[in-house]
Parts: C-alpha cells; structure tokens; sequence
C-alpha cells in the first residue's frame, strides 16, 4: 500500500454492556483503519460486534453499555474518546454518517421526508429553512428520489422499502462526510431492490470520495462493493485482507467455513458444508482461541489466545495455523478452491 | 421413524443456547424481580395492613362499629381512647374504618371479579371468533365506553332506588367490563397471528384447543394487571356512588359513606372525613403501584444487543 | 400410493389447480370493501413424494399467502387442492383436521413459530396427541426420538423456548411438524432469519430428511441461492402469479422471463473477481392491489420486444421448451399468434432474448 490515507484508526476499542447473565464485551480488543475514499466491508454474523462497533465509533453506545477506557478511535486528528458532548454532536450527521437497516424505524413517522433531510442540514449549517429544504430536494434528486420535489412532501409510510432507505441514505449524505458507516443498508430489502442501492452507494462513493464502513452478514454484498474485508468472530477481528486475497485464499478457519456454508450455484439437494456448533455467548467467551470449539483443524496450541497475525499484503488472521508450515500442522487445513 | 442419524446430531451434540430473551414470567422469577423492588414492597405492605385490617376487623377494631356511648362522647377529636375519635353518633371512627374496609374491599374484589370474567370472556370471544361477530363487538364495546360510567350508574340507580349490597357489586360490575373486553380482544387476535398458533391449526388442533393451550395461558399477565387496576378503579367507584348516597344500605358503611356521613362536619371534626379518606387513598394509590409494577415485571424485556 | 388407477399414471401427492385468494380492502367508516387485494391470482402446479418445488418472489409476490392458502389456514377464494387426488378444499371439520396431518408447514421466525408458555417435549407432542397416534411412555419415546432427528439432545423436552437459539428453535419447529409423519411441507422462508453458518445446518436437516422420509416441500424464499440448493423445480412469482415455472436447473441457467432474468442477475455474488452485467430494475414492485395490466412486469420490462401488446394481453403460463414454462408473450414459441398481438397493438414480433447470465457461473 503506498501513501495510506487513514482516516479513521480504531485502536483497542473495547466496549461491553452489563446484562443480568453478567458483563458481555461486545467488542473485545478491536484494532483497524479505514482509509480516506475506501470502503472497507465489515463480516460477520448476529452477535459478533460488528454493529456494537459502528455504534462505538459514533459514541452511539447507551447504558448499560459503555466503552472502556484505553479503547482509542482516532478521527481527522482527534481521539473521539475524549471529545465533549456537543463536539462529538458536530461530528455525528456532519463528518460521520450513519445508515440503519431498519428504513422505517429510523424515519420519524411525524415528519415529512424532505423536512427530515433538511433538519440535518439545519442542525450543521446556519442555512435558512429555505435554503435546507431546497439542498434537501437536491440530494433525494441525487439518491435517484422520482419527483424528489413532490416526494420531499411525503411521509415516510407513504414511501416504499427502497425509496425510504434512499431518503436515509440521503440524510446521511447531505452533509458529504467523510466517512460512512452503513449497517445492513439493503438486508431488509428485496433482491433487485438492494442491486440498486448497492449500485446507488458505490456511485454516491465515488463522486464524493468518503470513506464506507459496510456492515453485513452477506458475503456477496462484501465481494461486489468492499475493497478490503475485516471479518469478525466472537467480538473480534479474526482475520482482515484486501477483498480478493480474502475470496481466493482465506486463511481463518471460520472465514474458510463461512464461504463454504454460503449456498453456491448448480450443487442442488447436495449438503452444504456446515460450522457445526453455535456462536459462544458474549457474556462467557472461551479461553483461548474462541473458534477452537468449532474448528475442525484445532490443534494444541490453540489452548492460549492467537494473535492477529500478520501474513503480509494487508494479510492478516488470529490462527496459529497461519504460523506453522504444512509439514508441522496436524492437518492439512482444507483450502477452498476459487468459487 | 427414519434410523439414519443425520450428521448434523453429531455437529450439534454440545450446544451452548445462548440467552438471547429473558424467560416467560413464571411465577417464580416474576416474584424474584417484584421482591427486590422496594416501592413494590412498601406498596404490597401498605395492602397487606388493609386487607389484614378488613379480614381480622372484628379482633382489630376497638369497638363495635355501630355501638354508641353516651352523648358525652359525642365528636371527641382523636384520643388514646379513640385513635380516630368519635363521630355525631358517638361511634368510634377507627373501628368504622376498619370495618368499612371489609365493605370497599369486598365490593371491590367482587366487582373486579365479575368486570373481568364477563369481559374475558367477551373479548376472548370476539378476537377468537373473528369476521363480522367481532366486528360486531368491537363496535359494540366502543359505543358502550363511550358513555361516561356515572352516568349511566346514576341512571340506573335512580330507577331502582336503594340497593343491596349484592345488587350493588352486580351493577358495578357488569358496568366495568368494557375496558377489559377491548384489552382481552386486542391481545387474542394479536395471539390469533402467532406462528405457533397457526402451527396448531396446522397440526390439526380443534379451535377450542387453540384457545385452551396457546391463547389463554399468554392472557394471565394482562388480566392480572388488568385486576389490579381494576380493584383501585373499583373502590372509587363504589366510594363515589357512596358519598352520593347511591351506595352501600345501612347500617352497612363502606369509606365513600363513612366519608358522607362526615361531610358536614368538615370544618369542625376533620377526623370524621379525614381518616376514612386517607385509608381509601392509601389503598387505592398502593393498588395502583401494585399494577404498575407488575406490568413493568411482566412485559417483556430484551438484552441489549451486543 | 392410492393405487386406484393401474394403468395411467398415480395423481401427483399435491396438486394446485388455479388457486386463488383475494383479500377485500375495508375502508371507510361501514368498512365497504373498496377493492380485493389478488394476493394469489391463479397458480397452479403439481408437487410428486421426495421433490421440492421452490416458490421465490420478492415481498408481496404472494408466495406466503400461496403457502398458508394450500395448506387452508387461510381459505382459498377459489381453485382446487387435490391431496393424492383427493379434493382438499371439499372437507370440512374433523375430517378435514384429520387430513391436516398429511400438509405441515415450518416457518419463518423461530421466536414467534413456539409457543413461550410450552416446553419443547409438549410443542412436538401436540401434534401425537392431536391424532392420538401415540400415549404415555410410548409418545415421550417419539418426542426424544424427533427431538433427536431434527439433531437436538432428547433430553430438551422439558426446557422452554427462551433457552435456545434460532438455529435450535427452528430445528424444532421441524421435530413439530414431522411428528405427524407428514408427506408434504410448506417451508415457508425456513432459513431466512438465520445466520449464514446456521442456516447451511438447517438445510442440510431439511435435505437429509427429505431423503430419508421421501418428503416433498414447497419451499418458499427470497433468497435465490438457498432455493437453488434446496430446490429441484422452481415457481418465480410475481404479483400473485406464476411468471416462470422450471427444473431449477434450466432456470438458474437459463431464465427465460425477464423477470427472473433480473431477479438471477441480482444476487450478489460471493466472488470479488468475477463481474458480470447485471439488469437493475427501474422503480418498486407496484401494489397488488391495483396490479399493472395485461403482464403485471411490463412497467418495469426491460426485453427489447416489449410492446403495447404486453399491457394489454394477460401472458398464459405457457411450455417454451419441454417442462419449461414462462408467462411472456415476446419469448417465442408463444401460444398468443401474432395476428392476436398486432390486433392488441403489438408492434415487436417475439424474438428470443437471453440477456448474458452465464458469464455469473463462468
């Protein structure tokens, strides 16, 4: 990588919320960077801390949650940590965006589209009411809003799935941050109705040049819009690399064991490969090595917790295997060929 | 049966379920929430000393409600001799009270009793049966809330004159149902949309079982908050009625009449009012801290996502 | 089988012949019915012991209310159901809680599909107890038995819901339905709450029974992928019809209406390296309840033939290639002639278009 740009640089973040089954640390030890204009794909499945970590990088964690201290997220010269109330206000909306899942919950019922858009630009601007509405009619034109006019006037139940994650996309750009944090942003959308948001996104991407941090379960999401892939695992990043290197040579036991459970073309009524086992729970992760349980190519050393390994290029997993050589290993660890 | 073990068993033999809601509120843990809730207790004690009051009343009380001294004793302020003090009649204000709670009570816990099986039943009825019957009801139940209850007691009462206490809990009951019809209709039909209730039917399950085995048992805890509730509303609206002298016959006094029997002695002898008025308010605000606990206990909670 | 007919061929296990269900729209303060909602507007197709047919469609294609309307929890507005021949929609009461023995059907979100007040053992068991197909000793050995099918400890029967996972919940919502010993199942989106992982093992569940109990599904999703693992023929829907009806094979390879032309080159594809032309849909799928004419996909067609012809002519389900059927009137051979067309206003004759899909599968 020549003249890395980071913008944001997530260091050691921890964050755990007090449940009545104990303390669960959502995320747990959490280190990586996202540069300027990349947009970095962030896997995993449900309880992983992939979400808890976009809502830590805004501050967004609420009680009994909470971020503990030597976690750092440094952001365009700052420490998020360490910024007052209303600084980090003005970063929110401003310098960071955030897209739900959710279209409908995160829309107010009350208001009308265009005034919510507007209201961003209200809130970080000295802009008239005037002048908000009619950047807030330029940005649902430039989300592909039909009529962006007339449809500013409707309310959020009067829109489509699609058109109401276009209006959050639109508030969440309106500002032009500088980095995007998108979680699921087409999960509870159809298929045909995603390919288009997809494709919205990556162009708004470009033409601005901002920063994506794409949250998703859904691995062909990541392979169409990312160019670097972290994976996460039990609340932490187990293994991270540039999209292709990711997809061509995994080298995480559970990175390998999520694409091979991913159903695949033309293999109709044959088994898919499983992870047998569950995901540990939050309030008890093993020691260790956290996938140990469920990993076939478990060996001894994997009693004591693995580093986050650097395997060159941008490479990097928390797998002892990645540091033994084929000859030592227990076994030979099963590499997928090119799917 | 298939013998072929599927794979999978092996794959999945040592599962670890993580906790992703908290339990259904059994008994047993709804009361190990409520037991370390410190306004529950208070409340659960101060209801305690009443209902403790209206049963044990005839050891408790000081004297007997209606015995009257002579007229030397006549509207004494509290003393050592009578806590609450004596009123126009000589009687002991305290023994009153105790006594009147027998009545609020019972009217009460009747009144409730009656208000909710009828609108359970009702209610359950219409959300089962669905289509144009419970349209039929639901229109039906939003006419009837829509006439204010004194009125409509009021109107009835003044037909019939003085009423006995049985015929008072009758009224007063079939007149409270409405509300819990409307809860107890909303709460099936939402039930009617579960899965596991369309997996009945799918089963083969006759209606009647549905109900039996996979409506009635989620209802429990909105009735149960329902009650109590209900119980704080009902002995306002007996003690109303009371103290406009639609109420309990004598020499029967429930609080709302103890309280009309001293108001016109206000000014002079507030313990005649004053007393009966602070047990009814005791109570009521109890009850209702009571429900409000249970409904925060019962509802159903999430942890928070990690 | 029923074995009354020697020499032609037995009836198929599940036959839909036109079903149709529509659902009135109240409003107003009488709650006149203002119009019908054609959630199902005539899908008919047959499902043979141990096949599954793969129902996929996007939200509102009615292909949840086709699952519910087979299996008459919600009543057909028309059209038959035959069960091994016999009329499903003719029975009534016992007899007909007495045949829902043979039509299960597992859902989609396991923390709604059980039952929070019941343990694991009486959900399986309602169903054994139900049809009194086993008591005491002998049903608790049944219930650890499915337990144990479905790949769970026996031993769970006395735990509640709250205790399990997704992954576990639906794996007894599965135990559930088979311990009626069912031939067919509505899967209706069975694995589209899961995660990734968990989601393969449910699968592969579903498929080793299937083999094992010769069980047919009806296996409703949106997801193409899963159904094109799981599936041997599939149904496309949209708006409440069947657009294209296929062995899964000829679909995923060659799709033949452009609907499911664009609904297969919007996967996305879990492969950074390989990119391919992919047809993005202009607008939303319009309400069903006020349906484009002629074919409902016209609005949004993107075949070159389209035409005035196509918003007035309602397309057959129609065999363009043997046990391929698609509803489109541009993709020859068609049943509607030409002059038919030209009389409807057609201006494009129909032309074979295949879009380039297979550079996906490369």
């Amino acid at each position: 990588m020549n003249e890395r740009n980071t913008l944001l640089a997530v260091e050691n973040l921890r964050t755990s919320y007090r449940t009545t089954h104990g303390t669960a640390r959502a995320v747990d030890n959490v280190s990586f960077n996202i540069d300027a204009g990349e947009i970095l794909g962030i896997v995993g499945e449900s309880g992983c801390g992939k979400t808890a970590t976009a809502l830590s990088v805004l501050r967004l964690i609420d009680p009994p949650g909470r971020i503990e201290a030597g976690s750092h997220l440094w952001f365009e010269g700052h420490d998020l940590l360490t910024l007052d109330e209303e600084a980090i206000r003005q970063v929110r909306g401003r310098r960071i965006a955030m897209v739900f899942q959710e279209p409908m919950t995160a829309l107010n019922p009350v208001f009308t589209v265009g005034d919510q858009v507007a209201e961003v630009v209200r809130v970080h601007t000295s802009a008239t009411r005037r002048e908000a509405w009619a950047r807030a009619v330029a940005m649902l034109d430039r989300v592909g809003i039909p009529e962006p006019a007339i449809r500013a006037r409707s309310y959020p139940h009067q829109l489509s799935g699609g058109l109401r994650q276009r209006v959050l996309i639109a508030m969440a750009l309106v500002m032009r941050p500088a980095l995007l944090i998108a979680d699921e942003p087409t999960t509870a959308l159809d298929v045909t109705i995603q390919a288009q948001i997809l494709e919205l996104l990556q162009e708004l991407q470009r033409e601005m040049g901002m920063a994506v941090m794409l949250i998703t379960h859904d691995l062909g999401v990541v392979a169409e819009v990312a160019q670097r892939v972290i994976v996460m695992y039990a609340g932490q990043v187990v293994e991270e690399a540039g999209v292709q290197d990711l997809f061509s040579s995994p080298r995480h036991p559970y990175t390998r064991g999520l694409l091979r459970a991913m159903p695949r073309a033309r293999r109709a009524a044959e088994r898919l490969q499983t992870i047998p086992g569950t995901v540990p729970s939050p309030t008890a992760w093993p020691a260790g090595c956290r996938f140990r349980d469920r990993c076939a190519d478990a060996f001894e050393p994997c009693g004591n917790p693995p580093d986050l390994f650097d395997l060159g290029g941008g490479h990097r997993a928390r797998c002892f295997l990645t540091q033994v050589t084929a000859a030592t290993a227990p076994t030979e660890p099963s590499m997928p060929s090119r799917i | 049966m298939a013998d072929v073990t599927p794979a999978s068993v092996a794959a999945f033999a040592d599962y670890a379920p993580p906790v992703t809601s908290l339990p259904p509120a059994q008994p047993a843990t709804l009361w190990k929430t409520l037991r370390r809730d410190r306004t529950f207790r208070s409340a659960l004690a101060v209801l305690g000393v009443i209902v403790g009051a209206a049963i044990f009343a005839p050891l408790l009380a000081p004297y007997d409600p209606a015995a009257q001294f002579d007229l030397t004793t006549r509207l004494q302020a509290p003393s050592a001799a009578h806590w609450f003090g004596t009123d126009p009649v000589t009687r002991d204000v305290l023994s009153r009270v105790v006594f009147g709670a027998r009545i609020s009570l019972t009217i009460a816990f009747l009144a409730v009793a009656l208000s909710l099986t009828i609108g359970t039943v009702v209610g359950a009825a219409a959300g089962f049966v669905g289509g144009s019957f419970d349209a039929f009801v639901a229109r039906s139940i939003d006419a009837l809330l829509s006439i204010p209850r004194v009125l409509l007691l009021l109107s009835v009462l003044s037909l019939w004159g003085e009423l006995s206490t049985r015929a008072l809990v009758v009224l007063i009951g079939t007149t409270g149902w409405f509300g819990v019809a409307r809860l107890v209709r909303g709460e099936v039909a939402a039930l009617r949309q579960r899965d596991f209730v369309t997996a009945s039917r799918a089963l083969g399950a006759r209606g009647m079982r549905v109900l039996v085995r996979h409506v009635v048992p989620h209802l429990a805890s909105p009735i149960l908050v329902a009650a109590t509730l209900g119980v704080g509303h009902m002995i306002v609206v007996e003690a109303g009625l009371s103290f406009l002298g639609f109420g309990v016959p004598q020499p029967d006094a429930s609080w709302g009449s103890i309280i009309r029997d001293g108001r016109e002695f206000m000014q002079t002898a507030w313990w005649l009012t004053a007393f009966p008025g602070l047990a009814l308010v005791l109570t009521v605000l109890a009850v209702n801290v009571v429900s409000d606990r249970l409904r925060a206990a019962l509802s159903p909670r999430q942890l928070p996502a990690p | 089988m029923t074995g009354n007919q020697s020499a032609a061929d037995p009836p198929p296990l599940l036959e839909v012949r036109n079903l149709v269900k529509h659902f009135p729209v109240h409003t107003g303060l009488l709650g006149r019915k203002t119009a019908v909602v054609r959630a199902v507007d005539g899908v008919s197709f047959a499902i043979s012991a141990g096949e599954t047919l793969g129902v996929v469609g996007e939200s509102g294609c009615g292909k949840t209310t086709l699952g519910r309307a087979i299996l008459r929890l919600i009543e057909p507005t028309s059209g038959e159901i035959l069960v091994e021949g016999a009329d499903f929609r003719a029975v009534r009461g016992k007899k007909l809680r007495a045949m829902r023995r043979h039509l299960q059907i597992v859902f989609q979100d396991p923390f709604s599909s059980l039952n929070p007040r019941m343990t694991i053992g009486d959900a399986v068991r309602e169903g054994i107890v139900i049809h009194r197909l086993a008591e005491g000793a002998e049903a608790d050995r049944r219930v650890r038995h499915l337990l144990e099918e479905v790949g769970l400890h026996g031993e769970i029967a006395n735990r509640y819901p709250h205790e399990f996972s997704g992954g576990q919940r639906q794996r007894i919502g599965i135990a559930r339905a088979l311990a009626v010993q069912p031939q067919f199942i509505v899967c209706d989106e069975p694995v589209s709450a899961l995660d990734v992982s968990v989601q393969a093992q449910v699968v592969n569940l579903l498929l080793d029974l299937q083999r094992d109990r010769r069980l047919a599904y009806l296996f409703i999703s949106h997801d193409l992928r899963v159904v094109e693992q799981v599936a041997t023929r599939v149904a496309v829907m949209y708006l409440g019809r069947v657009v294209e009806l296929a062995t899964a094979d000829a679909l995923y390879r060659e799709p033949l209406m452009p609907y499911s032309q664009a609904l297969l080159s919007a996967i996305p594809v879990p492969d950074p390296v390989t990119r391919r032309e992919r047809i993005v849909l202009s607008g939303d799928v319009p309400s069903p309840a006020n349906p484009p004419t002629g074919c409902h996909f016209h609005p949004r067609c993107h075949h070159p033939g389209r035409d005035a012809a196509c918003a007035r002519i309602s397309p057959p389900l129609e065999e363009k290639a043997p046990g391929h059927w698609v509803a489109c009137i541009k993709q020859p051979p068609t049943t509607v002639p030409w002059d038919v067309q030209l009389q409807h206003g057609a201006t494009n004759p129909p032309s074979r278009y295949l879009p380039d899909l297979t550079a996906i599968r490369a």
